[in-house]
């Protein structure tokens, strides 16, 4: 059964919520929400569970890149006001890590980090990717002023890996051209992928049935569709 | 850089949120776009920070065909759910208590864990493996546990995964393997701080002590049962000891698991349709891994006749049949109908037949269609299209008044096509039972 705290965080967060369904879900016990027929209360049930469903979707479809040593970011495109949820999840899974999500037009960035979660709001994935890169930038080199120029050295020295990776990419080289020198994380997943994928069969529900185009798009699902998609610079043009 | 812990389950502290919507439950629309700590703060603290949750980056190039020959080798173990309940870990655990799907295979499987072996070398002779020592062309490869760890945190940190299954050919011995696949794991507990979800496969034949030492480490363990008997096991798998190698170690876990806490419990798996066995027989079988050894899941896999395998000349066991039993294992697990219920279910040779079983048990066991306004919650998870959460909200719902209409039903989660024939709603039946072609 739902909590109430819960379904008024999630009634809220839903993208057609009114002051009106939420004052209606306040005075509602957690039994009526569960077994009410009253087609409001069913919309309000339904509401809730779309969002819920979105968060879970996010959860296992966004893929996260990293942009040096402290950041992991990834796009998510949401239909509801679910970008925190979604960042403090990741922000707690991974801590001391900043979790950069967005897409051209907002962008949500949390931190979990010594038992605290920290939030920012943004105007768009990219303009937020540079900002922090900016700043981390001029850390690094304050730090190397102080004579301590470790974490600068490393971020710069990842920079350089993800640019050079980019790079690769964009020639288009099969991925067993770089299998002894370094390895593509994306290679890594298509192999893995596709040693456990099966052939689509009739009748049963099949790949198409259970990820949504959107979904797909949003998570750059390439192995899963054979091809490329979005990359930061693809980000970055929008 | 890794910080060096020993790895235990033990609760975080609680956290605090900077922000004003999270601190309380909002209370209306606009609560929800909080800007508290500035970006060039967060920069600083996440730089700061001396705690790395995903480990190394990649380092040493890793072998691909290593990865696709293991992975392919796990493509018939099921693992369905990344869940785990773990004590103490409600707010920061990795493992959710339902599980998530990353990626669907083309058939629609739900791809959410690295699923490899350890090594493909294996000295039984299964007849359906294509890991068994006399399989035609196969090349062995095995990871080392630091290669392992590489592997699986570099998928993690991009959220492909949810966490690690981990299963093996024997090696050259199954205690100094299955020693290796620990090793593995304790490295991404206690070196990586990894607290993402895993599945460890007891191999047939490893020592008590092996098998405490993964389930200190791991969300969940199995054995693979393979076959319903030590019969059909000696057609399937002559080298294998039945009772000595698979329910001796299900019973170690059994054991064990009264003082190690195990968060997904056990589960195991058997092949269907590989050595003549019937579904009663299976059914017989699931009945004493749920009842007797308290198992989690009982997992299904139709079997497939694959190429240089002994069996590559038998008949392929068609994907309804194990869709049948996974019915048959939810009427027993989750709506709890008893044995002697479920046996309607079976044709007089100990086969199920392709159609629905809780249509077959139902008709069976209802004389006329039943009023939703007074039948009780067991009578209404024997309905056809009426689960337990829906039995539920019917139970509720009355309380406030009765249910006259059959769309005040499919309000509340009734399946109608299914369930009209076995209802009465508003004093009148939808169809007769007979009508209901089965």
């Amino acid at each position: 059964m739902m909590r109430t705290g819960e379904l008024l965080r999630h009634l809220a967060a839903h993208r057609n919520s009114t002051d009106r369904l939420m004052a209606r879900a306040r005075t509602l016990s957690p039994e009526e929400v569960e077994a009410s027929t009253d087609p409001e209360v069913l919309r309000i049930r339904r509401m809730v569970l779309a969002v819920r469903g979105e968060v879970c979707r996010m959860r296992g479809f966004i893929r996260l890149r990293p942009l040096g040593e402290r950041v992991l970011w990834g796009r998510i495109s949401p239909h509801h006001d679910v970008g925190f949820e979604i960042s403090d999840f990741f922000a707690r899974r991974f801590p001391g890590k900043l979790i950069v999500l967005g897409d051209g037009r907002r962008s949500w960035t949390s931190l979990y980090s010594e038992g605290a979660l920290h939030r920012q709001i943004g105007d768009g994935l990219s303009s937020t990717l540079a900002d922090i890169s900016r700043i981390m930038d001029l850390l690094a080199e304050g730090s190397e002023e102080k004579g301590d120029g470790v974490t600068g050295a490393d971020e710069k020295a990842e920079k350089g890996r993800d640019g050079g990776e980019e790079k690769e990419r964009e020639k288009g080289q099969p991925s067993e051209a770089r299998e002894g020198g370094g390895m593509e994380r994306s290679d890594l997943w298509s192999v893995y992928y596709r040693s456990q994928d099966e052939p689509r069969k009739a009748g049963g529900r099949r790949y198409s049935g259970r990820i949504s185009r959107r979904a797909e798009r949003s998570a750059s699902l390439e192995a899963e569709r054979g091809s490329a998609t979005a990359k930061l610079e693809d980000l970055r043009r929008r | 850089m890794a910080i060096s812990v020993m790895w235990v389950w033990r609760p975080l502290p609680p956290t605090r949120i900077l922000s004003p919507s999270a601190t309380h439950d909002p209370i209306s629309r606009e609560d929800h776009h909080p800007n508290v700590t500035s970006l060039e703060k967060m920069a600083r603290l996440a730089t700061e920070s001396c705690f790395d949750s995903v480990g190394p980056a990649p380092g040493r190039a890793i072998d691909l065909a290593k990865v696709e020959a293991l992975g392919r080798g796990t493509k018939y173990d099921l693992c369905t759910s990344s869940a785990a309940k773990r004590q103490g870990e409600d707010a920061l655990g990795s493992a959710l208590r339902g599980g998530l799907c990353h990626s669907f295979t083309g058939s629609g499987r739900c791809v959410s864990l690295f699923k490899t072996l350890y090594t493909n070398a294996c000295p039984h002779d299964c007849g359906y493996c294509p890991n068994a020592s006399i399989s035609a062309g196969k090349k062995i490869f095995s990871y080392d546990p630091e290669e392992l760890v590489r592997i699986t945190l570099a998928l993690y940190r991009e959220n492909r995964i949810e966490g690690l299954f981990l299963s093996s050919g024997i090696g050259r011995d199954e205690n100094e393997t299955m020693e290796e696949m620990i090793e593995a794991v304790r490295l991404l507990r206690s070196a990586h701080h990894f607290r993402g979800y895993v599945h460890l496969k007891i191999l047939p034949g490893s020592s008590k002590e092996h098998v405490r030492e993964a389930m200190e480490l791991a969300d969940r363990v199995s054995v693979n049962l393979e076959a319903p008997s030590s019969a059909r096991m000696a057609e399937l798998c002559p080298s294998k000891e039945y009772e000595r190698d698979i329910l001796a170690r299900q019973r170690y876990i059994q054991d064990i698991s009264r003082y190690v806490a195990l968060p997904a419990g056990q589960t195991t798996q058997m092949v269907v349709g590989a050595a003549g066995e019937t579904d009663r027989e299976i059914f017989d079988r699931l009945l004493l891994e749920y009842d007797v050894l308290n198992l989690k899941r009982v997992y299904f896999s139709a079997f497939t006749p694959l190429a240089g395998t002994a069996f590559e000349d038998r008949e392929k066991a068609p994907a309804w049949r194990e869709h049948r039993l996974y019915q048959i294992d939810w009427l027993y697990r989750i709506y709890k109908l008893d044995e002697g219920e479920i046996a309607a279910a079976f044709d007089d040779s100990g086969y199920l037949p392709d159609g629905d079983p809780k249509v077959a048990i139902a008709r069976a066991s209802f004389e006329e269609p039943i009023d939703p306004n007074g039948a009780s919650f067991a009578e209404l998870i024997r309905v056809p299209g009426i689960g337990p959460k829906t039995a539920r909200r019917i139970l509720l719902c009355r309380k406030n008044g009765r249910i006259e209409r059959m769309r005040d039903l499919a309000a509340l989660g009734v399946a109608a096509r299914r369930a009209g024939p076995f209802l009465k709603v508003g004093g009148k039946a939808a169809a007769t039972l007979d009508r209901w072609g089965v």
